[in-house]
């Protein structure tokens, strides 16, 4: 089970996002720990700004189209990361945006994500299979 | 070497290699994903269920070229998109462009 907290999205205290910590590993095995925003209007895996990519030292994959909300296609650099996710190292891919640290669908597949909505309140990600 | 090219120096030559199969990949490999090591021009095509299938035709490619940059097509659908952003990554995405286009 993952834990994490809903805090405003905003420097001004506007706006809620939901926050969980996770495990970060690169080639060279460095390892950090990084707070990022659960978006599930995101269909990929994970999204960080290229100086945490550099400074982890992920793996560069290539470039990968991404499509933004309005229809736009543009492209992105893709790096190769692990995650430990659930306890467990998990491969998935990276895309470098200069936001927010962020994860998105791909990453909650699986999972059942219960996010209690007030600033405060609590994120949880279980592992979960679809009943038979 | 890898870090000499660009990100549209990658974008463009994996479409000059995807043109020269596009033949072969649209006659065997309608809908599927290709993805290209734009250095060797090898490449590795699969059935496309998500961000996931590209995660495993690529790592099947630099399992033979360690050193593949990649470029990835959705065979006779058009542009493939990697992902769809939300909301949120776009006004971010789009607000930081302004910020470059102004510095």
């Amino acid at each position: 089970m993952i834990n994490g907290e809903v805090r405003p999205a905003h420097d001004d205290g506007t706006g809620l996002e939901a926050r969980i910590m996770v495990h970060v590993v690169g080639a060279s095995r460095v390892f950090r720990t990084l707070e990022v925003v659960v978006d599930t209007g995101y269909t990929g895996w994970m999204s960080l700004p290229e100086p945490i990519i550099n400074d982890i030292g992920l793996d560069y994959m290539g470039i990968r189209p991404a499509t933004l909300a309005n229809g736009q296609t543009v492209p992105t650099a893709a790096y190769n990361a692990g995650l430990l996710w659930h306890g467990r190292p998990v491969d998935v891919v990276v895309q470098a945006l200069n936001n927010k640290p962020m994860v998105g669908a791909e990453l909650l597949a699986y999972c059942r994500l219960t996010v209690d909505w007030w600033d405060g309140g609590e994120v949880v990600i279980e592992e979960r299979m679809p009943a038979a | 070497m890898a870090e000499e090219l660009t990100g549209p120096e990658i974008a463009t030559l994996g479409r000059k290699i995807y043109e020269g199969i596009r033949e072969e990949m649209e006659a065997n490999h309608w809908g599927e994903l290709v993805v290209i090591d734009v250095h060797s021009g090898d490449y590795e095509v699969g059935e496309y269920k998500g961000p996931r299938s590209d995660l495993g035709l690529t790592k099947r490619l630099s399992e033979r070229r360690p050193e593949a940059l990649t470029w990835a097509e959705m065979v006779g659908k058009g542009r493939y998109s990697f992902a769809q952003l939300s909301t949120r990554q776009t006004m971010e995405y789009l607000a930081s462009k302004t910020k470059d286009a102004n510095d």
